[in-house]
């Protein structure tokens, strides 16, 4: 199942899909509806993904929301070529993704106890995902303002409903303020 | 046209080893997914462990 749905979420939902032989449409609709985000990540790495060629049907395929985060930030060496690096983020990511279904599922057949808390392991690696941006990043504006659309959007829409609401915040903020953001140096200069 | 698939080779494996390092936190983090997920398919009756 992991190597033909490539969505942690949808992975969850499918499970009752499934189990209650779903419709066609009825999946297509909770497919979409469950990782709508990917849309507002497609957005924004229409110019990362301009020049990848043969390469670009996969890259889309393997959009998820960590490779999307290290390929938000991850700039090769200047001898490595942009867009294979690129490429194996994905790859990597999505093979650590099927190994992980496959031993998860060994294991998990063959012994129980109890799960309470697994989940933030998930939580965790955004963390450090973030830590590791943060600190490679020239500017802090564009996090504190996911931060910040998170955080308002939280409390406003709860935990169930933020995302969308947020990404859309961020989405619109950083289109407003985009002319200072692209130009930090002068910015700090003056 | 000899010199075209080694430099190739090169350039593949050094794109390989610049992206590794930035993938293990992803890596540490998918490597919890799979159990959660085999705990709710068993839940549903169709683990891993229902097959033949």
């Amino acid at each position: 199942m992991s190597i033909f749905i490539y969505a942690g979420s949808m992975q969850f939902v499918a499970v009752d899909l499934l189990a209650t032989g779903a419709g066609f449409l009825q999946v297509i609709l909770m497919t979409l509806m469950v990782n709508i985000r990917h849309v507002f990540y497609g957005i924004s790495m229409l110019g990362k993904f301009r020049n990848l060629g043969a390469k670009k049907p996969y890259m889309i395929f393997s959009l998820t929301d960590e490779t999307f985060s290290l390929l938000c930030t991850a700039e090769p060496p200047k001898n490595v070529d942009r867009n294979w690096f690129f490429f194996f983020i994905a790859l990597f990511n999505q093979l650590y993704w099927i190994v992980g279904s496959v031993v998860g599922g060994l294991l998990g057949s063959s012994f129980s106890f109890n799960t309470q808390g697994i989940d933030f392991a998930m939580t965790a690696l955004f963390v450090v995902i973030f830590v590791n941006q943060w600190r490679e990043a020239k500017s802090h504006v564009p996090a504190l303002v996911g931060l910040v659309c998170s955080l308002v959007c939280l409390l406003l829409f709860g935990a169930d409903n933020f995302i969308l609401p947020a990404l859309i915040g961020m989405v619109v903020l950083l289109s407003v303020f985009r002319g200072r953001l692209d130009r930090p140096e002068e910015g700090a200069a003056t | 046209m000899q010199t075209g698939q080694p430099a190739k080779m090169r350039q593949l494996k050094l794109a390989l080893r610049a992206a590794f390092p930035r993938t293990v936190p992803v890596m540490v983090g998918y490597l919890f997914w799979g159990l959660p997920l085999e705990f709710c398919w068993k839940v549903k009756g169709m683990a891993l462990d229902g097959l033949p």
